[in-house]
């Protein structure tokens, strides 16, 4: 009977040839969240893998979900296995006064990979919504079998739930659900300064380094995609004709914009920009202009007499400055 | 333009996920055992995310800071915070919102682990929006037990979209009584719209002097740009209170992680552009810096050079309207150019990012054009700044 039931657990997520039709994006607030909420209980518990539970907050538009952010979780006094639902229902509130847009669509922990335990846990959730979400932050070791950098994936993997009719019987499983990661442009900004350590300035050069580094990983991606058409071309590699439909697609769709409308709005807006620029310009010789006279007046008004200064000085400014031009000249 | 100068700076860029990768290299055989044996390895990075309950305890009986006004100098702030923050005050454009941070005081800092936002939205005429969160806050924070956070309400934060980082008439106020009544407590403030158009978090932290205490030597602090309706406000209280340098920390996992997220939203900071994003806040700087010119045209006329100093001369020639004019006062022309200069700075820099996007995507290969409209550009952002 055990053995039975040791092989009836096999995996309580379906084999990769199925997948979820979710379109799912993840914020990096929700990631870092995890990671801190981890590293504390960590440090609480001294211990590398202590329990972790909480609840992920986000919108759902039919398949398109969004994960925006999270919040702990606690479990009932002593148990591991019953979540404390007062503590649930009473923080999910709090957060919908201040954000009202987002909901509760799952919750989160840290495992390598869900099994059975999850499953009973995931039956609580689903009071609170139609199909909760569950999110894995995986600790083992990341890997670093390749050099490239680039080919590394967060060690996070999201799940649905759904049921699996096998042998006439249905049981809860989890398949898994690709997801890409979205970020809103306040919240970019934030993560690459944490990232840099704070600090440092706005010059033209940080800003280049940033461009630079992006395009760079543009070209990067571009290369791995040339190599793997000309490894095709070669014979070496089995054509996929779905990928070589999309990368002929890309192609066709280059130049991206030689739309009369895009050019005539890219043009106002670099006129702006560059007519901004010379006002600043303008601004600024004004002011070493009028420094310059300022020394002048100085230089040539005499200096002993602070009250005979001021007369001429006045006298000689009015003629000076002209400021009775500036009004005129619009 | 000094190419090679950006060649090695973005090298560094490109081998600091490299360098991760090695020290992972390195270590995963030392992470292998301890994970197997369940070694607890604590690296020192992490160690300020532990929360000691004796420690806290003993400092806050102490209460070194009751003693010197000015004790705290710095203000550290965890990622998961800032960004919370960040996010926060960014959706609560055109209003200002609020919320409170929980953390810790070490050493000579005050460390805030975590923020959460508040359901209310301050405005100049609410002076205690904060009491009205009352019943939220102690909710929250009593149940914070529960998920394992232990640390304590240690201040509340505020967002001024636009307008830069101070304290106003009213925050002080509300500080000066948090600091009375509440000690530790520090006030943050952020502005998200300088943020997006800058491209660094504009960020600061604040303690005010109790009042019946005057600092003993007044800085001159940064210049920043504030616009005319609030200039005021800005400068009747700026004496009151003193500026906290803000750090920023993370984890040794959060670290891994950001360089794992590299490798995904590098899409995203080729795609936004905060020329369009911040569309609104770049018009009203306009209008600010044209009001502010129309008020230096009126002044400018009165405005003197400094004497001229004669080397070797001795400092008590200097007569007394002398040292008013030490204090290095930018009169209104002066300080609308920096205004000016801040602005077109920033617009060139968005700029860039577009015609960088245009060459890479829209150029047809014969067009040669590219390079030099970029190289343009750089003169020219280079000239403004």
């Amino acid at each position: 009977m055990t053995s039975q039931m040791d092989t009836d657990e096999q995996s309580i997520v379906l084999p990769t040839s199925t997948t979820s039709g979710l379109s799912l994006s993840l914020h990096p607030l929700p990631i870092l969240n995890i990671s801190e909420h981890l590293t504390r209980l960590k440090l609480q518990t001294r211990s590398n893998s202590p329990f972790v539970l909480g609840a992920l907050l986000g919108t759902q538009n039919g398949r398109e979900v969004e994960i925006v952010n999270t919040f702990e979780l606690a479990t009932e006094e002593g148990r591991d296995d019953l979540v404390d639902h007062d503590f649930l229902v009473s923080r999910r509130d709090q957060y919908k006064q201040v954000f009202p847009s987002l909901e509760f669509i799952g919750w989160y922990t840290v495992a390598s990979v869900p099994t059975s335990r999850h499953i009973a846990l995931h039956e609580q959730f689903t009071g609170y919504c139609s199909t909760p979400l569950l999110l894995v932050l995986q600790p083992s070791i990341i890997t670093s079998s390749s050099s490239d950098v680039t080919g590394q994936t967060l060690p996070f993997k999201a799940y649905e739930p759904t049921i699996e009719i096998r042998d006439k019987r249905t049981r809860s499983v989890f398949i898994e659900a690709p997801f890409k990661v979205e970020t809103g442009e306040a919240e970019r900004i934030a993560v690459d300064w944490t990232a840099k350590g704070g600090g440092g300035s706005t010059s033209l050069e940080s800003h280049l380094q940033t461009q630079r580094a992006a395009v760079k990983m543009l070209h990067e991606r571009i290369l791995v995609l040339v190599q793997y058409v000309t490894n095709v071309i070669a014979g070496q590699i089995p054509t996929d004709h779905t990928t070589l439909r999309s990368l002929s697609a890309l192609i066709a769709s280059l130049p991206a914009s030689e739309n009369k409308g895009f050019r005539d709005e890219f043009n106002i807006e670099y006129e702006d920009v560059q007519l901004t620029a010379l006002l600043s310009s303008l601004t600024k010789s004004t002011n070493i202009l009028n420094d310059l006279v300022d020394k002048h007046l100085v230089l040539t008004g005499g200096s002993r007499d602070d009250r005979t200064l001021n007369v001429r000085r006045r006298g000689m400014g009015r003629q000076g400055m002209m400021p009775g031009d500036w009004a005129m000249h619009p | 333009m000094d190419c090679t100068n950006l060649e090695s700076a973005s090298v560094t860029i490109h081998v600091a996920p490299c360098h991760l990768l090695l020290h992972m290299t390195s270590s995963t055989a030392f992470k292998t055992f301890s994970i197997a044996n369940d070694i607890f390895e604590v690296s020192p990075q992490d160690e300020i995310y532990a929360f000691d309950v004796e420690a806290n305890k003993r400092i806050n009986r102490e209460a070194p800071w009751d003693k010197d006004p000015q004790y705290f100098k710095s203000c550290k702030i965890s990622a998961v915070a800032l960004i919370k923050m960040v996010i926060h005050a960014r959706s609560g454009v055109p209003h200002e919102i609020m919320g409170l941070m929980q953390g810790k005081v070490m050493g000579n800092s005050l460390v805030i682990m975590d923020s959460f936002a508040l359901p209310v939205q301050g405005t100049e005429t609410r002076v205690n929006a904060a009491n009205e969160a009352n019943e939220y806050m102690v909710k929250y924070i009593s149940e914070s037990e529960k998920a394992k956070r232990l640390e304590n309400a240690i201040g509340w934060y505020h967002s001024h979209p636009g307008y830069g980082c101070w304290l106003s008439g009213i925050d002080v106020d509300t500080q000066m009584n948090n600091q009375q009544f509440q000690d530790p407590f520090v006030a943050v403030v952020i502005d998200p719209n300088r943020t997006i158009s800058a491209g660094k978090v504009d960020i600061g932290a604040f303690r005010t002097y109790p009042s019946n205490y005057t600092p003993p030597n007044v800085s001159a602090s940064e210049y920043q740009s504030i616009p005319l309706s609030k200039i005021e406000d800005f400068g009747v209280h700026a004496n009151q209170y003193y500026p906290l340098d803000v750090e920023v920390f993370k984890s040794s996992l959060d670290t891994e992680l950001l360089g794992l997220l590299w490798n995904k939203y590098w899409v995203n900071t080729l795609s936004q552009s905060p020329l369009i994003s911040n569309r609104a806040y770049a018009v009203s700087q306009i209008v600010d810096l044209h009001q502010k010119l129309s008020k230096a045209q009126a002044t400018v006329s009165s405005t003197r050079a400094p004497m001229p100093i004669v080397k070797g001369q001795e400092e008590k020639a200097s007569s007394v309207p002398k040292k008013d004019e030490k204090k290095k006062e930018d009169n209104q022309l002066a300080k609308g150019v920096k205004d000016s200069i801040k602005i077109a700075a920033e617009a060139q820099h968005g700029l860039i990012s577009q015609v960088l996007k245009d060459i890479v995507f829209s150029s047809r290969p014969s067009q040669q054009a590219g390079a030099i409209h970029v190289a343009e550009m750089i003169d020219t952002a280079m000239s403004v700044e």
